[in-house]
C-alpha cells in the first residue's frame, strides 16, 4: 500500500498515512492521535467534520454528500479567500483556548464542525471582525445560510439549537427560488 | 470464553464491568475501554454489533482517541475499586457507550487530575461522553456523581439531542 503524508492537527508535523478513512493515525512527533481530515487530501471536505462525513460514510451515501457539497455548497467553484481564512483562523482560536471543538455538528452539510466560545473574543477574516461572547457558538455558513440570515461573513454566531434532521444542502428550503405570481 | 473465566479466573476475572481493578493501563484507541460486557453481548447477539461500534468510534470518540480526561476517569475508578470503595452495580448507562455503573460503597474523593469530587455511600458513579458532558454543561467532567434510575430506553450516541445543531429562525 502506497503511503501518503497528512499534517499532524497537533503538532503541524508531517506524518505518513496508509490513506484508510475511519483509521486514527498516531503522530511520530508529538504522539497525539487523529483522524486524518480528508482535507489533507481532497479539497471538498475542508469544512465538513470528520464525524458527519462518516456516518455518510456508514450510511453508503457519501457520494451524495460529496455531490451536494461540490456542487450546492461550492457551486461548482473552489472555497473563497474567506471560507480558508475562516477555518485558519477558528484552528488558531482552538489552539489558544478561546475556543474549543464541540461534540455536534451544523445539521446542514456540509455539516462543519460547531465551537463553543470559552471567553469573549473576535474571529478576524480578513478586514472583517466577528464578536463572540462566552459560551457562544460558532459555525461556518454557506452561501444559502448566509443569506437567510443576513450574514455578511462566512460565520454564524450565537445560541444554536439541538436539531434531529440532517440535511443537504441542496433539500434547505432556498435551495431554489421563484416568483409568486401578483396578486393583483 | 465466559466459561473458561469461571472455571480458572480470579474474582477479578469474572467481572462483568467495563474496567477491572488490576487491569493494564487503558489503550487510547481502544473502542471497547468504556463499554460494559453485558451491553456488548447484547449487540452482538441482536446483531448489531458493528452499529455499535461505529457510533463508539465516531460518535463517541469523535474519530480520536480517548481524552486525557476520559483516561484519568478510568484510572480513577480502577484505584477506587482496589480500594473497595465503588463496585460494579451490574447495570450499565442507557447512552452509549454504555459504561458500566458503579455503586459507592462508602463516602469518599473521586481524583480527576488535580479536581476532587466528593461522593457519599450509595451514590451511583457513571462516565458520561463528550455530548452528555456538553448536554450537562460539563465539558471537561467525564463522569456523573448521582443516584441513577432504571430506564428500558437505551440509545445510541448518535441518536442524542444535540448530536446536531441548527438555527431555526432569524
Amino acid at each position: 500500500m502506497q503511503l501518503q503524508e497528512v499534517v499532524c492537527s497537533n503538532c503541524g508535523a508531517t506524518v505518513e498515512w496508509d490513506g484508510t478513512y475511519g483509521k486514527t493515525v498516531t503522530c511520530s512527533y508529538c504522539g497525539s492521535t487523529f483522524l486524518p481530515a480528508a482535507t489533507a487530501l481532497e479539497d471538498v471536505w475542508l469544512m465538513t467534520d470528520p464525524v458527519a462525513r462518516a456516518r455518510y460514510e456508514f450510511e453508503g451515501n457519501l457520494g451524495g454528500l460529496e455531490h451536494d457539497i461540490r456542487y450546492e455548497v461550492m457551486r461548482g467553484q473552489g472555497w473563497s479567500d474567506r471560507d480558508r481564512a475562516y477555518v485558519a483562523e477558528v484552528q488558531k482560536l482552538e489552539r489558544e483556548g478561546i475556543v474549543r471543538k464541540a461534540a455536534s455538528f451544523w445539521a446542514v452539510s456540509p455539516h462543519p464542525p460547531i465551537y463553543v466560545a470559552m471567553q469573549d473574543g473576535v474571529l478576524r477574516l480578513g478586514e472583517s471582525l466577528c464578536t463572540f461572547h462566552r459560551d457562544e457558538e460558532i459555525v461556518w455558513a454557506c452561501p444559502m445560510t448566509r443569506d437567510r440570515f443576513g450574514l455578511n461573513s462566512p460565520v454564524l454566531i450565537g445560541d444554536l439549537q439541538d436539531e434531529t434532521t440532517q440535511r443537504l444542502c441542496g433539500e434547505m428550503v432556498n435551495a431554489m427560488q421563484g416568483r409568486m405570481p401578483s396578486s393583483t | 470464553m465466559d466459561i473458561l473465566k469461571s472455571l480458572f479466573g480470579t474474582s477479578e476475572y469474572v467481572s462483568r464491568a467495563d474496567t477491572i481493578p488490576d487491569g493494564p493501563e487503558t489503550d487510547p484507541e481502544d473502542v471497547w475501554a468504556f463499554t460494559d460486557p453485558d451491553a456488548r453481548d447484547r449487540y452482538e447477539r441482536e446483531g448489531r454489533l458493528r452499529d455499535l461500534e461505529w457510533d463508539i468510534r465516531f460518535e463517541v470518540m469523535r474519530g480520536e482517541g480517548w481524552l486525557e480526561e476520559e483516561l484519568l476517569y478510568k484510572h480513577e475508578i480502577q484505584r477506587l475499586l482496589r480500594l473497595g470503595a465503588v463496585e460494579d452495580k451490574g447495570s450499565y448507562w442507557y447512552a452509549s457507550p454504555f459504561p458500566t455503573v458503579y455503586r459507592c460503597t462508602r463516602d469518599g474523593i473521586f481524583h480527576l487530575g488535580s479536581q476532587e469530587f466528593p461522593f457519599k455511600s450509595g451514590d451511583d458513579i457513571v462516565f458520561q461522553c463528550r455530548m452528555a458532558r456538553e448536554m450537562n454543561d460539563t465539558p471537561y467532567k467525564p463522569m456523573l456523581i448521582s443516584k441513577l434510575q432504571p430506564t428500558k430506553n437505551a440509545m445510541l450516541c448518535g441518536e442524542m439531542g444535540n448530536a446536531m445543531k441548527g438555527m431555526h429562525s432569524k
